[in-house]
């Protein structure tokens, strides 16, 4: 019953915890753009905290360097259940243009168990919307793989 | 004091002059501007194979594969910076960026395109000298801009080190009929 | 927030543009990838005109903001000489007097062609860097307004054919914060081989022991804010000794001391 409870109230608004391990601020700045007038996702619940203790999803952005890869396990860790781990952008979905660098973990995939990848460099605005979205059951994926076999 | 409260009414005119301006995203669907650069599309039928892409992309997500009797390529698109360099060099225009944005999934596996295409092997030695499409493309296309005579269209299923062995046959072959 | 509403529909321009918000994909070796779609004055002048209302609308409404000017003016104050020590770059210089701009010390691309003035603060503070920042916004809209009214026609990119191996090449820009430079060496199969950059927030966080010395911790945020610190474009700092050739990373505490045996 209670589990029932935590499962709605979980859908309804996510605090989300933005970390940035290693990008170029272009998806940083696209998240913060969500939280602007014309794609407000306040309106949904949906906003960003300043304690991953607090939050319910975290943000993550940037290929995973190295140095940051222990901090990213503890903050996941610091993330009380359930929770969610939303990699954004191209950079932790498959590692961007980092994949084969020394200095990353070649994408989040890697480093976090990922609940879900919204690509792009940098996702639109509505992009990030719509993956939240899915994330959380909301509505159904759009992308499938795709094969061409020549006869 | 008068002055900080004429600017605190300034910014509260400021606020209501701007009223809402929320997008009605995502219960209304808000497309991209035209030459958006998206998810890029493969147009099987167009692509003959030839590996520019795979050349020129930043996060070489583009790989190659030749087995037996088919070349394999792949578009890893996980890693995708979508800088649409992939279009801009396809000779057969084949790859288009969509204006899909709405990409997120929970594998990056569905975010691959595949295509196998048929292989054309050397005759004498059996290494890969194309693809089919490739080949034929060759054959359709260039001869009567080069003005190739057509016993020399016999060559384009020989690979180059074979072509060569060919043309030294040739020419010993001419000398020794010359003398 | 009335900022970002401001700001939204360059966003929407940009991708118009060039196909994305933010990643523009144009720079390419010999010029830029594609030429501007059709339209696309049609397009610019109006979003121009509106951004220049409204900003000027926003900036007049905040100017005599008193809470705005208490929190920002005397806190987070850079001195002249202290500036020119640091080497900062950028709006910080600029704020603390120091007249540095790229665009105007070496100009590259179109900047030699266009007419623009180098906004020049006194005071050093959070608020003269602010108002430098504001009023760099305005020179934009005029050198974006030039440059639609002077756009030639012709080819968008010069044809490179192959780019030799172990060539060196540098290159100083102007960026939102500062000057960047950019060091490259090629290297075979048409690919950089070393690439370095140098990012303005390099050097302008060095600048922040200063910058806080005397202020409480409630002005720190807002202070290092000013700076529009890019913390991805930091590194640790190393020291090199030319003598021996040998690097070592100086700890926190280490730097901190030699700041204080500098600077008392």
């Amino acid at each position: 019953m209670s589990n029932r409870l935590l499962d709605w109230c979980f859908k309804k608004s996510i605090w989300v915890y933005h970390v940035n391990t290693g990008s170029c601020n272009g998806c940083d700045i696209e998240i913060l753009d969500v939280l602007t007038p014309y794609y407000d996702c306040e309106r949904f619940g949906i906003k960003l905290i300043h304690t991953p203790r607090h939050a319910d999803a975290l943000l993550v952005t940037g290929p995973v360097t190295r140095q940051v890869r222990e901090r990213v396990l503890r903050l996941h860790q610091a993330v009380p259940d359930p929770k969610l781990v939303i990699a954004v952008g191209s950079c932790p979905t498959g590692g961007g243009i980092w994949h084969d660098s020394y200095a990353t973990c070649g994408g989040l995939g890697n480093v976090l168990p990922v609940d879900i990848y919204i690509p792009g460099c940098p996702p639109r605005p509505e992009a990030i919307l719509y993956g939240v979205a899915q994330a959380l059951g909301l509505v159904p994926k759009h992308v499938e793989a795709r094969t061409y076999v020549e006869e | 004091m008068f002055k900080h409260a004429i600017s605190e009414l300034k910014e509260v005119i400021l606020c209501l002059k701007a009223g809402q301006v929320t997008l009605g995203y995502p219960f209304e669907p808000h497309p991209p501007e035209s030459g958006f650069r998206g998810l890029p599309r493969l147009d099987g039928d167009k692509c003959i194979g030839c590996g520019a892409c795979a050349n020129a992309c930043p996060p070489r997500l583009i790989s190659l594969d030749d087995q037996d009797g088919y070349r394999t390529i792949d578009f890893a698109l996980a890693r995708c910076t979508y800088c649409a360099r992939c279009r801009d060099v396809c000779p057969q225009q084949a790859l288009a960026m969509s204006d899909q944005f709405e990409t997120a999934t929970p594998s990056p596996g569905d975010l691959h395109i595949t295509i196998k295409l048929r292989l054309v092997r050397c005759r004498e030695c059996g290494a890969v000298v194309g693809t089919r499409r490739a080949v034929n493309k060759v054959l359709n296309e260039i001869p009567e801009k080069l003005g190739l005579p057509p016993e020399k269209m016999d060559w384009l299923d020989v690979c180059l080190s074979c072509k060569r062995v060919r043309a030294l046959r040739e020419a010993v072959l001419m000398a020794e009929v010359d003398s | 927030m009335q900022a970002w509403r401001i700001r939204e529909p360059s966003m929407w321009l940009t991708e118009f543009l060039t196909g994305n918000r933010k990643t523009y994909g144009m720079n390419l070796i010999g010029g830029v990838s594609r030429d501007l779609p059709e339209g696309y004055q049609a397009r610019i002048l109006p979003v121009v005109d509106r951004i220049e209302k409204e900003a000027t609308a926003v900036v007049d409404a905040i100017l005599e903001d008193s809470s705005l000017k208490l929190r920002l003016q005397g806190s987070g104050v850079l001195s002249h000489e202290a500036a020119k020590a640091f080497c900062v770059v950028g709006p910080t210089a600029r704020g603390s007097g120091l007249a540095i701009d790229s665009r105007s010390d070496h100009p590259y691309a179109a900047y030699g062609e266009v007419d623009f003035e180098v906004c020049v603060e006194q005071g050093g503070d959070n608020w003269a860097r602010t108002m430098v920042r504001i009023r760099e916004l305005f020179q934009s809209i005029k050198i974006v307004r030039q440059a639609l009214a002077k756009m030639p026609d012709g080819p968008v990119r010069a044809e490179i054919k192959s780019i030799p191996a172990g060539r060196e090449g540098i290159s100083s820009v102007e960026a939102p914060r500062g000057e960047v430079h950019h060091y490259v060496l090629t290297g075979s199969g048409q690919r950089p081989y070393r690439w370095r950059v140098r990012a303005p927030t390099y050097p302008n966080l060095q600048c922040v022991p200063a910058l806080l010395e005397g202020m409480t911790i409630a002005d720190a945020p807002i202070s290092i804010g000013s700076l529009d610190p890019c913390f991805s474009c930091t590194e640790r700092v190393a020291v090199v000794d030319r003598k021996t050739g040998l690097s070592r990373i100086y700890t926190q505490d280490e730097l901190l001391r030699q700041y204080q045996a500098r600077f008392g």
